[in-house]
Protein backbone atom coordinates (compact mmCIF):
# COMPACT_ATOMS: atom_id res chain seq x y z
CA UNK A 1 0.00 0.00 0.00
CA UNK A 2 1.42 3.44 -0.85
CA UNK A 3 2.86 5.25 2.14
CA UNK A 4 0.13 8.41 1.28
CA UNK A 5 -2.90 5.65 2.56
CA UNK A 6 -1.01 4.54 5.54
CA UNK A 7 -1.37 7.76 7.04
CA UNK A 8 -4.24 8.50 6.34
CA UNK A 9 -5.96 5.67 7.34
CA UNK A 10 -3.71 5.48 10.90
CA UNK A 11 -4.96 8.89 11.13
CA UNK A 12 -8.88 8.18 10.08
CA UNK A 13 -9.10 5.27 12.64
CA UNK A 14 -7.36 7.10 15.63
CA UNK A 15 -9.89 10.37 15.17
CA UNK A 16 -12.81 7.59 14.80
CA UNK A 17 -11.98 5.76 17.75
CA UNK A 18 -11.21 8.85 19.66
CA UNK A 19 -14.52 10.42 18.51
CA UNK A 20 -16.86 6.64 19.56
CA UNK A 21 -14.83 7.16 23.10
CA UNK A 22 -16.01 10.63 23.46
CA UNK A 23 -19.27 9.76 22.47
CA UNK A 24 -19.70 6.95 24.98
CA UNK A 25 -18.24 9.13 27.94
CA UNK A 26 -20.55 12.44 26.55
CA UNK A 27 -23.45 10.13 26.92
CA UNK A 28 -22.37 8.53 30.56
CA UNK A 29 -21.64 11.92 32.34
CA UNK A 30 -25.35 13.26 30.81
CA UNK A 31 -26.79 10.14 31.93
CA UNK A 32 -25.20 10.35 35.32
CA UNK A 33 -27.28 13.52 36.24
CA UNK A 34 -30.09 13.48 38.22
CA UNK A 35 -32.80 15.51 37.73
CA UNK A 36 -35.53 16.65 40.69
CA UNK A 37 -38.36 14.16 41.02
CA UNK A 38 -39.27 14.62 44.49
CA UNK A 39 -40.06 18.20 45.32
CA UNK A 40 -43.55 19.73 44.39
CA UNK A 41 -42.76 21.95 41.88
CA UNK A 42 -40.14 19.36 39.67
CA UNK A 43 -40.21 19.97 35.90
CA UNK A 44 -40.16 15.76 35.55
CA UNK A 45 -43.61 14.93 37.35
CA UNK A 46 -46.68 17.34 37.83
CA UNK A 47 -49.82 16.37 39.84
CA UNK A 48 -51.54 15.74 37.22
CA UNK A 49 -49.63 13.70 34.80
CA UNK A 50 -51.28 10.99 34.45
CA UNK A 51 -49.09 7.66 35.83
CA UNK A 52 -49.61 3.88 35.62
CA UNK A 53 -48.20 1.94 38.12
CA UNK A 54 -47.61 1.64 42.32
CA UNK A 55 -46.87 5.88 43.57
CA UNK A 56 -44.54 3.79 45.74
CA UNK A 57 -42.40 2.13 43.06
CA UNK A 58 -38.70 2.11 43.26
CA UNK A 59 -38.38 3.42 39.46
CA UNK A 60 -40.48 6.18 38.14
CA UNK A 61 -40.39 6.38 34.63
CA UNK A 62 -41.17 9.91 32.72
CA UNK A 63 -42.45 9.49 29.19
CA UNK A 64 -42.10 12.69 26.92
CA UNK A 65 -44.38 11.48 24.32
CA UNK A 66 -45.92 12.81 21.17
CA UNK A 67 -49.28 10.87 20.26
CA UNK A 68 -48.85 11.50 16.42
CA UNK A 69 -44.99 10.30 16.69
CA UNK A 70 -44.46 6.91 14.61
CA UNK A 71 -41.84 5.95 16.75
CA UNK A 72 -43.89 6.76 19.98
CA UNK A 73 -46.62 4.08 18.82
CA UNK A 74 -44.00 1.43 17.43
CA UNK A 75 -42.48 1.94 20.91
CA UNK A 76 -45.32 1.75 23.28
CA UNK A 77 -45.27 -1.98 22.88
CA UNK A 78 -41.77 -2.06 24.48
CA UNK A 79 -43.04 0.32 27.02
CA UNK A 80 -45.99 -1.95 27.90
CA UNK A 81 -43.90 -4.68 28.04
CA UNK A 82 -41.00 -3.19 30.05
CA UNK A 83 -43.86 -1.91 32.87
CA UNK A 84 -45.29 -5.94 33.26
CA UNK A 85 -41.50 -7.17 33.55
CA UNK A 86 -41.04 -4.64 35.87
CA UNK A 87 -44.38 -4.90 37.62
CA UNK A 88 -44.76 -3.25 41.06
CA UNK A 89 -40.87 -1.57 40.73
CA UNK A 90 -41.58 0.85 37.89
CA UNK A 91 -44.09 3.38 37.70
CA UNK A 92 -44.97 5.47 34.09
CA UNK A 93 -45.50 9.34 34.00
CA UNK A 94 -46.49 10.67 30.49
CA UNK A 95 -45.76 14.04 30.02
CA UNK A 96 -46.86 15.80 26.36
CA UNK A 97 -44.19 17.00 23.70
CA UNK A 98 -46.78 17.72 20.64
CA UNK A 99 -44.70 18.18 17.68
CA UNK A 100 -47.22 17.52 14.96
CA UNK A 101 -50.19 19.02 13.23
CA UNK A 102 -52.61 16.83 15.39
CA UNK A 103 -50.55 16.25 18.08
CA UNK A 104 -52.09 18.77 20.73
CA UNK A 105 -55.78 17.79 19.49
CA UNK A 106 -54.74 13.95 20.08
CA UNK A 107 -53.81 14.44 23.44
CA UNK A 108 -56.83 16.28 24.28
CA UNK A 109 -58.74 13.51 23.54
CA UNK A 110 -56.37 11.08 25.65
CA UNK A 111 -57.11 13.65 28.74
CA UNK A 112 -60.78 13.51 27.79
CA UNK A 113 -61.08 10.05 27.75
CA UNK A 114 -59.15 9.84 31.24
CA UNK A 115 -61.55 11.65 32.78
CA UNK A 116 -64.02 8.79 32.54
CA UNK A 117 -61.20 6.21 33.49
CA UNK A 118 -60.18 5.22 29.87
CA UNK A 119 -57.07 7.24 29.35
CA UNK A 120 -54.54 4.45 28.61
CA UNK A 121 -57.48 2.73 26.47
CA UNK A 122 -57.65 5.63 24.23
CA UNK A 123 -53.51 6.24 24.20
CA UNK A 124 -53.37 2.66 22.99
CA UNK A 125 -56.15 2.78 20.39
CA UNK A 126 -54.62 6.41 19.10
CA UNK A 127 -51.27 4.75 18.51
CA UNK A 128 -52.76 1.11 17.09
CA UNK A 129 -54.73 4.16 14.67
CA UNK A 130 -52.18 6.41 13.97
CA UNK A 131 -52.13 5.40 10.57
CA UNK A 132 -55.45 6.23 10.11
CA UNK A 133 -55.42 9.93 11.89
CA UNK A 134 -51.53 10.75 11.95
CA UNK A 135 -49.30 13.17 9.81
CA UNK A 136 -48.72 11.44 6.20
CA UNK A 137 -45.63 11.02 4.98
CA UNK A 138 -45.02 10.47 1.50
CA UNK A 139 -46.22 11.67 -1.61
CA UNK A 140 -48.72 10.92 -4.54
CA UNK A 141 -51.71 8.54 -3.79
CA UNK A 142 -50.79 8.66 -0.04
CA UNK A 143 -51.19 12.75 -0.17
CA UNK A 144 -54.86 11.79 -2.03
CA UNK A 145 -55.71 9.53 0.46
CA UNK A 146 -55.11 11.79 3.53
CA UNK A 147 -57.25 14.31 1.70
CA UNK A 148 -60.31 12.22 1.38
CA UNK A 149 -59.93 10.99 5.06
CA UNK A 150 -62.21 12.60 7.53
CA UNK A 151 -61.18 15.33 9.78
CA UNK A 152 -59.12 14.13 13.18
CA UNK A 153 -62.16 15.21 15.80
CA UNK A 154 -64.14 12.99 13.95
CA UNK A 155 -62.09 10.01 14.14
CA UNK A 156 -61.18 10.47 17.57
CA UNK A 157 -64.60 10.71 18.55
CA UNK A 158 -65.51 7.27 16.50
CA UNK A 159 -62.70 5.73 18.56
CA UNK A 160 -64.51 7.32 21.96
CA UNK A 161 -67.66 5.86 21.19
CA UNK A 162 -65.25 2.36 20.46
CA UNK A 163 -64.06 2.49 24.11
CA UNK A 164 -67.82 2.94 25.06
CA UNK A 165 -67.17 6.58 26.29
CA UNK A 166 -69.99 8.97 26.95
CA UNK A 167 -69.31 11.07 23.53
CA UNK A 168 -70.88 13.88 24.31
CA UNK A 169 -68.78 14.49 27.51
CA UNK A 170 -65.89 14.43 25.43
CA UNK A 171 -66.63 16.35 22.70
CA UNK A 172 -67.87 18.88 25.03
CA UNK A 173 -64.35 19.06 27.28
CA UNK A 174 -62.31 18.92 23.88
CA UNK A 175 -64.41 21.94 22.72
CA UNK A 176 -63.91 24.16 25.92
CA UNK A 177 -60.22 23.56 25.59
CA UNK A 178 -59.72 22.50 28.86
CA UNK A 179 -56.05 20.74 28.51
CA UNK A 180 -54.66 23.45 26.52
CA UNK A 181 -52.69 24.81 29.26
CA UNK A 182 -51.44 21.40 30.75
CA UNK A 183 -49.86 20.36 26.79
CA UNK A 184 -48.29 23.87 26.53
CA UNK A 185 -47.04 23.04 29.93
CA UNK A 186 -46.01 19.99 29.21
CA UNK A 187 -44.03 21.53 26.26
CA UNK A 188 -41.95 23.65 28.51
CA UNK A 189 -41.33 21.48 31.01
CA UNK A 190 -39.91 19.23 28.30
CA UNK A 191 -38.29 21.76 26.53
CA UNK A 192 -36.96 23.45 30.28
CA UNK A 193 -35.30 19.86 30.59
CA UNK A 194 -33.60 19.55 26.88
CA UNK A 195 -36.53 17.42 25.25
CA UNK A 196 -35.43 17.91 21.68
CA UNK A 197 -37.40 14.60 20.04
CA UNK A 198 -40.16 12.06 21.33
CA UNK A 199 -40.27 9.46 22.90
CA UNK A 200 -37.57 10.90 25.86
CA UNK A 201 -37.23 8.87 29.01
CA UNK A 202 -36.70 10.21 32.22
CA UNK A 203 -35.57 7.41 34.51
CA UNK A 204 -35.57 8.71 38.04
CA UNK A 205 -34.51 11.78 36.67
CA UNK A 206 -31.95 10.79 34.62
CA UNK A 207 -31.95 11.01 31.05
CA UNK A 208 -32.12 7.94 28.94
CA UNK A 209 -29.31 9.33 26.06
CA UNK A 210 -29.26 5.90 23.85
CA UNK A 211 -32.85 5.56 22.56
CA UNK A 212 -33.63 1.40 22.51
CA UNK A 213 -34.97 -1.16 24.52
CA UNK A 214 -31.81 -2.09 25.51
CA UNK A 215 -30.42 0.63 27.06
CA UNK A 216 -33.48 1.74 28.51
CA UNK A 217 -33.69 -2.02 30.46
CA UNK A 218 -30.35 -1.27 31.09
CA UNK A 219 -30.93 2.38 33.08
CA UNK A 220 -33.57 0.55 35.01
CA UNK A 221 -32.03 -2.03 36.44
CA UNK A 222 -28.82 0.32 37.57
CA UNK A 223 -31.86 2.33 39.10
CA UNK A 224 -33.37 -0.79 40.98
CA UNK A 225 -29.51 -1.56 42.24
CA UNK A 226 -28.99 1.40 43.94
CA UNK B 1 14.39 22.80 11.67
CA UNK B 2 10.36 23.72 11.01
CA UNK B 3 8.07 21.30 12.87
CA UNK B 4 6.26 20.48 10.05
CA UNK B 5 7.77 20.25 6.29
CA UNK B 6 5.67 22.90 3.59
CA UNK B 7 5.22 19.78 1.49
CA UNK B 8 3.63 18.03 4.53
CA UNK B 9 0.80 20.59 4.72
CA UNK B 10 -1.87 18.79 2.80
CA UNK B 11 -1.91 16.15 5.87
CA UNK B 12 -2.62 19.14 8.36
CA UNK B 13 -5.29 20.17 6.22
CA UNK B 14 -6.94 16.93 6.19
CA UNK B 15 -6.42 16.67 9.65
CA UNK B 16 -8.26 20.02 9.86
CA UNK B 17 -10.84 18.91 7.78
CA UNK B 18 -11.68 15.65 9.37
CA UNK B 19 -12.09 16.66 12.96
CA UNK B 20 -14.25 19.49 11.49
CA UNK B 21 -16.34 16.90 9.82
CA UNK B 22 -16.24 14.37 12.99
CA UNK B 23 -16.98 17.23 15.46
CA UNK B 24 -19.52 18.68 13.40
CA UNK B 25 -21.74 15.65 13.92
CA UNK B 26 -20.63 14.92 17.44
CA UNK B 27 -22.72 18.12 17.94
CA UNK B 28 -25.39 17.51 16.16
CA UNK B 29 -25.27 13.52 16.58
CA UNK B 30 -24.16 12.95 20.02
CA UNK B 31 -24.99 16.23 21.84
CA UNK B 32 -28.27 16.83 19.92
CA UNK B 33 -27.62 20.43 18.75
CA UNK B 34 -29.40 21.56 15.98
CA UNK B 35 -27.35 22.96 13.47
CA UNK B 36 -28.61 26.68 12.05
CA UNK B 37 -28.57 27.29 8.32
CA UNK B 38 -24.89 28.91 8.29
CA UNK B 39 -23.75 25.98 9.69
CA UNK B 40 -25.30 23.65 7.09
CA UNK B 41 -23.74 26.05 4.46
CA UNK B 42 -20.11 25.91 6.02
CA UNK B 43 -20.70 21.48 6.50
CA UNK B 44 -21.74 21.52 2.58
CA UNK B 45 -18.14 22.96 2.34
CA UNK B 46 -16.10 21.10 4.62
CA UNK B 47 -17.09 17.57 4.39
CA UNK B 48 -15.83 17.22 0.74
CA UNK B 49 -12.62 18.66 2.00
CA UNK B 50 -11.88 15.70 3.71
CA UNK B 51 -12.34 13.65 0.11
CA UNK B 52 -10.76 15.80 -2.21
CA UNK B 53 -7.74 16.85 -0.25
CA UNK B 54 -7.64 13.16 0.91
CA UNK B 55 -7.37 12.21 -2.70
CA UNK B 56 -4.88 14.62 -3.75
CA UNK B 57 -2.74 13.74 -1.27
CA UNK B 58 -2.76 10.12 -2.72
CA UNK B 59 -2.47 11.00 -5.69
CA UNK B 60 0.16 13.22 -4.90
CA UNK B 61 -1.15 15.93 -7.10
CA UNK B 62 0.59 19.23 -6.79
CA UNK B 63 -2.19 20.93 -8.14
CA UNK B 64 -4.17 20.32 -5.25
CA UNK B 65 -4.86 24.28 -4.43
CA UNK B 66 -6.55 24.56 -7.27
CA UNK B 67 -9.67 22.51 -6.30
CA UNK B 68 -9.43 22.60 -2.91
CA UNK B 69 -9.19 26.47 -2.35
CA UNK B 70 -12.16 27.90 -4.32
CA UNK B 71 -14.11 25.01 -1.70
CA UNK B 72 -12.77 25.82 1.43
CA UNK B 73 -13.25 29.86 0.61
CA UNK B 74 -16.28 29.58 -0.19
CA UNK B 75 -16.61 27.91 3.45
CA UNK B 76 -14.42 30.64 4.61
CA UNK B 77 -16.56 33.60 3.80
CA UNK B 78 -20.01 31.76 4.93
CA UNK B 79 -17.88 31.28 8.24
CA UNK B 80 -16.64 35.18 8.69
CA UNK B 81 -20.43 36.50 7.61
CA UNK B 82 -21.71 33.75 10.35
CA UNK B 83 -19.01 35.32 13.20
CA UNK B 84 -20.08 39.01 12.03
CA UNK B 85 -23.55 37.81 12.55
CA UNK B 86 -23.01 36.05 15.59
CA UNK B 87 -20.84 38.79 17.87
CA UNK B 88 -23.41 41.40 16.98
CA UNK B 89 -20.50 43.10 14.34
CA UNK B 90 -23.49 43.43 12.27
CA UNK B 91 -27.00 42.86 12.48
CA UNK B 92 -29.38 40.21 11.89
CA UNK B 93 -31.82 41.84 9.48
CA UNK B 94 -35.23 41.13 9.72
CA UNK B 95 -36.54 38.10 8.48
CA UNK B 96 -39.34 35.61 9.25
CA UNK B 97 -38.73 33.58 11.81
CA UNK B 98 -37.95 29.67 11.51
CA UNK B 99 -38.86 26.66 13.15
CA UNK B 100 -35.22 25.70 13.73
CA UNK B 101 -31.70 27.16 15.35
CA UNK B 102 -31.44 30.97 15.03
CA UNK B 103 -27.76 31.46 13.67
CA UNK B 104 -26.93 33.90 16.86
CA UNK B 105 -27.87 31.01 19.45
CA UNK B 106 -25.41 30.69 21.80
CA UNK B 107 -25.02 26.64 22.25
CA UNK B 108 -21.02 26.31 23.50
CA UNK B 109 -18.89 28.34 25.06
CA UNK B 110 -15.80 26.72 26.40
CA UNK B 111 -13.21 28.64 28.08
CA UNK B 112 -15.61 31.70 27.45
CA UNK B 113 -14.18 32.45 24.03
CA UNK B 114 -14.47 28.75 22.02
CA UNK B 115 -17.87 29.15 20.04
CA UNK B 116 -18.63 27.00 17.31
CA UNK B 117 -18.85 29.66 14.98
CA UNK B 118 -15.54 30.27 15.90
CA UNK B 119 -14.17 26.69 15.45
CA UNK B 120 -15.69 26.63 11.92
CA UNK B 121 -13.81 29.71 10.95
CA UNK B 122 -10.81 28.80 12.47
CA UNK B 123 -10.71 25.29 10.91
CA UNK B 124 -11.14 26.98 7.19
CA UNK B 125 -8.80 29.54 8.20
CA UNK B 126 -5.99 26.96 8.88
CA UNK B 127 -7.06 24.64 5.71
CA UNK B 128 -7.18 27.89 3.71
CA UNK B 129 -3.57 28.56 4.92
CA UNK B 130 -1.93 25.15 4.59
CA UNK B 131 -3.17 25.27 1.06
CA UNK B 132 -1.96 28.53 0.56
CA UNK B 133 1.84 27.55 2.25
CA UNK B 134 1.85 23.56 0.54
CA UNK B 135 5.31 23.57 -1.37
CA UNK B 136 5.33 19.81 -3.28
CA UNK B 137 8.94 18.47 -3.11
CA UNK B 138 10.86 18.44 -5.99
CA UNK B 139 10.39 15.78 -8.04
CA UNK B 140 12.44 12.64 -7.46
CA UNK B 141 13.29 14.00 -3.82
Amino acid sequence: MRKEIKILVLIAVVVAVAAVLAANYYRESKQGERRETATADNLLVRPDSAVLGPADATVTMVEFLDPECESCAAFSHVVKRILKDYAGKVRLVVRYMPFHPNSALAASYIEAAGEQGKYWEMQDLLFRRQSEWGEIHGHGAQVEAAARREPPSVLFERYAAELGLDVGRVRAAVAENRYASKIERDMRDGQSLGVSKTPTFFVNGRILMLFGEEPLRALIDEELMR
Amino acid sequence: MPMIRRSDLPYLAWVIALVSTVGSLFFSEVMGLQPCVLCWYQRIAVYPLVFIIGAGIIMRDRRMKYYALPLCLAGLAVSAYHNLLYYGIIPESITPCVQGVPCTERQIEWLGFITIPLMGLAAFAGVALCLLFYKPEKEGV
